[in-house]
This record gives C-alpha cells, sequence and structure tokens, in this order.
C-alpha cells in the first residue's frame, strides 16, 4: 500500500489532492476534507476554468449570465445534500459515492435517497409474478431471444447513458446495431473450438449481467 | 499442527455426491446487529469489540456446537485463499479488518462475521433442495437472533449495508456447468434471458471472476418484497429449464462435431495423465471437459467426485499448502509440477474414456 498523504494544513489523513500548474511550474497540495472545505480547494480551481471556458465560448456578457444561473443550481443541490446521519456521520454525498448505508438508522435519514435507488437496484422490472421458465421449443426460442436481446439491450443502454458509463454505452449501441441489422438470422452455432477452450468464455460479455450496485453473491 | 492446518488438510469432508450440469448450491442470508453501525463505518476497536461479542454468543448455539472459528488476522494469506477457494469465506473477508469466520464441522455452513455486513450466515450443499437449505439458514439466523437482535425495520425488513440485501438479506445460488451451452455460442443468449428473469450470473467466484471452466454462478437479484421460499423457488423452478437447455446444447455437440469432440477429450485426458506442467488455468478447463465426458458417459460416474476434488484441490492455495510452496499467488514452475503430479497420480487410478458409450 501507497504510504498515506497528510494534510498541509493540520496534519490529518489528506483525502483532497490538488494540482495546479502556475506559469508552467507544477504544484501539489494535499488537504484533508475539513481543510480544503473551509478553503474552498475544492471549488475554486474548476470554478475558475469554467468561468474561463463560459466567457471564452458565449462572449462576456452571455456566459456571465450562464454562469450566474449554473451558480444557482449548484447552491440548490448542495442545500439538498446537506443532509447527515445522526448516528454515524454518513454524508448524502457519501451514500451516493460508496452506494451502502452506514447503520440501521441511515435507512431513515436517507429515505428519500433510498425510494428513488429501489425501483432500480431491486430490479422492479423483473418478470411479473407467475412468469413462466424459458420456451423450450428451439425455433421459437430464437426469435423470443432476439426480441429480448434488443430490449434488454436498450434498456441497458439507457441505465449506461444515466451513469455516464459511455464505454459500456457504446458497447451496447453496436451490439444493438449489430441485432437490428439481422433481425430474424438466428446466431450460427459455433463448432467446438479446437483449442478445448471450453472455458474461455466469461459473463463479462454479456454486458446487463453487470449490475451497477454491487450485491454480493 | 495448528487447528487451522488440520481442518485445511482434512479432505475426508469433501462432498461424496456429485450431480451432473449443478455443482453446489447455496443460501446466504445478510444479516446486522440492532442499533450498532455496520462494520465499515466502525473503528478498529469497536469493531473488535463487535466480533468478540458475536463470537462469544455463537460459541455457545448448541447448532454450532464443534464448529471451528477463524480470526482472519491469525491466518496467513495462503490459508485464507485455501478457505476462499472452498467457498468457505468471500474474497473481501480476506482483506477485512477485524473480520472473523465459523465454520461447521461438515463444512456445510459457515458465518462470515464483519464482512459487508456484521453476518453472513451461509449453507452449501451439493444437492439441490433450495428450500431446505433456505429452511436450515433461517432456522440458524433465528437462533442468533434470540441472543443477539438484528437491525430490522416494519417496511424494508433487514436492513443490510448494501441496498441490494435489503429485506429478506437472502442471496440463493448455485453453481453450473453449462460447457455444452458456452460450447454451442448460447451463453450470452441465456444469461439475457435469466437476467429478464430476475437471475444474475456471475463466475464461479462470486462477483467480478470469470466463468473459467464454463462454471458459472446464477443467484437471484432481487431480495426485497419478496419470502425466502419464493426465492428459492424461483431459482429452482428456472434450474429445471436451464439443465434442460444445457443437455439439449450438449446433445447437439455431440451430434455434430463428435469427432472433434472426443479428440479434445482423448487429449485432455492424455495431458492429465502424463502432462508435467499443468497450470491452474489449464486444470480449470482441462476439468471443466473431464466433467462434461463424465455426464456424457465416457467416464464411469463415480469418476464425477473425483473431478469434483480435483477442482478444488488443484486451485493454487491448495497446491502451494499441500507441496508447502511459499510465496504469492504467482505462477510457478514449482506448482504446476505439483499440479502435473498430482493429476498424474489420480489419473492413474480412473479407467481410460470410453467412447462407445457416446
Amino acid at each position: 500500500m501507497s504510504e498515506e498523504l497528510k494534510c498541509q494544513i493540520c496534519g490529518a489523513p489528506a483525502t483532497v489532492h490538488l494540482t495546479q500548474i502556475i506559469n508552467g511550474k507544477m504544484r501539489k497540495i494535499h488537504l484533508c476534507e475539513k481543510c480544503a472545505a473551509k478553503h474552498n480547494a475544492t471549488e475554486l480551481p474548476l470554478i475558475k476554468f469554467a468561468e474561463m471556458i463560459t466567457k471564452k465560448l458565449f462572449g462576456e456578457k452571455l456566459g456571465k449570465e450562464i454562469l450566474e444561473g449554473t451558480a444557482k443550481a449548484f447552491s440548490e443541490k448542495d442545500l439538498k445534500l446537506g443532509k447527515q446521519c445522526p448516528k454515524c456521520g454518513m454524508s448524502e454525498s457519501e451514500l451516493e459515492k460508496h452506494e451502502r448505508f452506514g447503520c440501521p438508522q441511515c435507512y431513515e435519514t436517507f429515505a428519500e435517497a433510498l425510494n428513488a435507488l429501489l425501483p432500480k437496484i431491486q430490479h422492479a422490472n423483473a418478470a411479473p409474478e407467475g412468469c413462466a421458465p424459458a420456451p423450450a421449443a428451439p425455433a421459437k426460442k430464437h426469435k423470443v431471444a432476439a426480441k429480448i436481446s434488443v430490449e434488454t439491450l436498450e434498456q441497458a443502454l439507457r441505465d449506461a447513458v444515466a451513469k455516464e458509463d459511455y464505454k459500456l454505452a457504446a458497447t451496447l449501441r453496436d451490439q444493438i446495431t449489430a441485432l437490428k441489422n439481422k433481425p430474424a438470422k438466428p446466431a450460427r452455432k459455433k463448432a467446438v473450438a479446437k483449442t478445448a477452450s471450453a472455458g474461455k468464455k466469461a459473463p463479462a460479455a454479456t454486458s446487463t449481467a453487470k449490475r451497477s450496485r454491487g450485491g454480493k453473491k | 499442527m495448528s487447528d487451522l492446518k488440520r481442518f485445511l488438510a482434512d479432505s475426508n469432508l469433501l462432498p461424496h455426491r456429485s450431480l451432473p450440469i449443478l455443482i453446489s448450491s447455496r443460501v446466504r442470508l445478510a444479516r446486522n446487529l440492532a442499533d450498532k453501525v455496520f462494520p465499515e463505518r466502525l473503528s478498529p476497536q469497536e469493531r473488535e469489540d463487535i466480533k468478540q461479542c458475536i463470537l462469544a454468543t455463537l460459541k455457545k448455539l448448541p447448532e454450532l456446537a464443534d464448529s471451528v472459528c477463524f480470526e482472519m488476522h491469525d491466518l496467513a494469506l495462503s490459508e485464507a485463499e485455501m478457505l476462499v477457494e472452498r467457498h468457505l469465506i468471500s474474497k473481501e473477508l480476506v482483506e477485512r479488518e477485524g473480520a472473523a469466520v465459523v465454520i461447521s464441522p461438515d463444512r456445510k455452513l459457515s458465518i462470515m462475521i464483519n464482512e459487508e455486513d456484521h453476518f453472513r450466515i451461509q449453507v452449501m450443499d451439493a444437492e439441490m433442495n433450495l428450500s431446505l437449505l433456505a429452511e436450515t439458514a433461517r432456522s440458524l439466523s433465528e437462533a442468533i437472533a434470540r441472543e443477539l437482535p438484528f437491525a430490522s425495520s416494519p417496511r424494508y425488513g433487514f436492513l443490510t449495508a448494501c441496498p441490494t440485501n435489503l429485506g429478506t438479506g437472502m442471496r440463493v445460488s448455485v453453481m453450473a456447468h453449462l460447457p455444452g451451452l458456452v460450447m454451442d455460442g448460447q451463453m450470452e443468449k441465456v444469461v439475457r434471458s435469466l437476467n429478464m428473469c430476475g437471475l444474475t450470473v456471475r463466475g464461479s467466484l462470486g462477483e467480478g471472476s470469470d466463468a473459467a471452466g464454463s462454471i458459472f454462478q446464477i443467484s437471484n437479484q432481487r431480495t426485497l418484497a419478496q419470502t425466502p421460499q419464493k426465492i428459492a423457488d424461483t431459482l429452482q423452478d428456472w434450474l429445471k429449464s436451464l439443465v434442460e437447455q444445457e443437455r439439449n446444447a450438449r446433445r447437439r455437440i455431440v451430434r455434430r462435431n463428435k469427432s472433434i469432440f472426443c479428440d479434445q477429450v482423448g487429449r485432455i485426458y492424455g495431458e492429465s495423465r502424463f502432462g508435467m506442467l499443468i497450470s491452474e488455468g489449464e486444470a480449470l478447463t482441462g476439468l471443466s471437459l473431464m466433467r462434461l465426458a463424465c455426464d456424457l458417459g465416457i467416464f464411469p460416474e463415480y469418476t464425477r467426485v473425483r473431478f469434483d476434488e480435483l477442482l478444488i484441490e488443484t486451485q493454487d492455495a491448495h497446491i502451494r499448502f499441500r507441496n508447502k510452496i511459499a510465496g504469492t499467488a504467482k505462477p510457478s514452475e514449482l506448482a504446476d509440477r505439483c499440479r502435473a503430479t498430482l493429476f498424474r497420480e489420480t489419473f492413474a487410478t480412473l479407467p481410460p474414456p470410453d467412447f462407445s458409450r457416446i
């Protein structure tokens, strides 16, 4: 494990690491969360950069209006994120990051966030009650499978975009295009691979199997 | 010899029964102590206190009489890895501070302490009676709850660190050997269909692992708003059709590519019988094919148990432990040589493949 960096102001473990380039010279700053918040260290450089780029893109006047609007939206978001669990000290932003609750009390503290989260992670879109097992007739099976896969893939694509996982999204998009291009053709069965690679196929090939909110086996 | 060494070296208690296609089944319950912060957010001292409190209580339970208990900081990395290879603990538990595990003498039951949740109760079997497993796990968790109340809420049920386990906290999973569907190129479709039905498909070591050897772990996605019985029954129902699909795929392969398939089995048998260096990956793919050949009648029925044993015994940590090879999980020629020796010795006692059966 790498050596833990200390906050340059108070000496607590540093969690905020800034790299500034001023006049071509690089400077690294390590801060703990408290000191960083005190000095607005996390926001300043980013906002400066955003200001610069917005003004360049939209001109002085329009740029200023956009920036004011953004600042307002951000402060509203900050107010919403301010919740903290009285028992374990978990904050809403930590919860968003780790996707784990800190204690039983968190379930009450963050009831709102949980309600938004539950339909996604507990798979409200799973098969409805009484859904019959997979069709056995092979001729039918291919059609059903193809239909299912485009829909599932499209759902997965939407999820991936929402989560900003663009790498996954691109793969899914290609899969959807490929499927749509040859709709009724059942996949050709591959001959047994000569190299005894019975086990080379990983389930990772099917991106839908990967869930975002990692549960345990 | 420490307790652990004796425990690990003793292979008499490995399953003596083995089914085609379905390797093993497991039910896992996630539970937390009422009014206590979940392990991840505890200080090391608090975690240690909770661990000791839980261990003291578990030792008193008649259900866990004669069980062995290991605190993770007492184990060498390779010893902990052996427990992972036997699915008695999770990979995560190895890295957790203040963690421990209690394992029943028949190794069908293990309780991980201070994993992601305070308790992870696991019941495993080579049989496929999922509702019986669920019942066993439930009665054990109730026995614990009589001593140490669990965190729960009327609205959600049992409260867990990760909301993916919320409610019943129950994950039912089955280890399935599906080389037919893999070779036939159907696995992707099957995974998608299973996903649609609320089941997750993973590699054999759970989350994030790959499906080497065509061994997959299939489990329920939802834990909330379903009774444990219903979760177990749903998976059990789907298994029937999955087994059917796998059998069909195997039939197709044998029908279309019989000579290529027989050639492969023969070659792998030759490597296993006479090879001098076998890597962990080769062992797994080879044994996967041997197990398939056994299911098809090329090897007699009793050999499947031997192949299952080898699947466990030829993994890296096991090989290093048995042959007292120092060092970490890096591939080494010495380990490969020891693995090949084990293969040669075992295969010398087995009959050669009989291709007239298919």
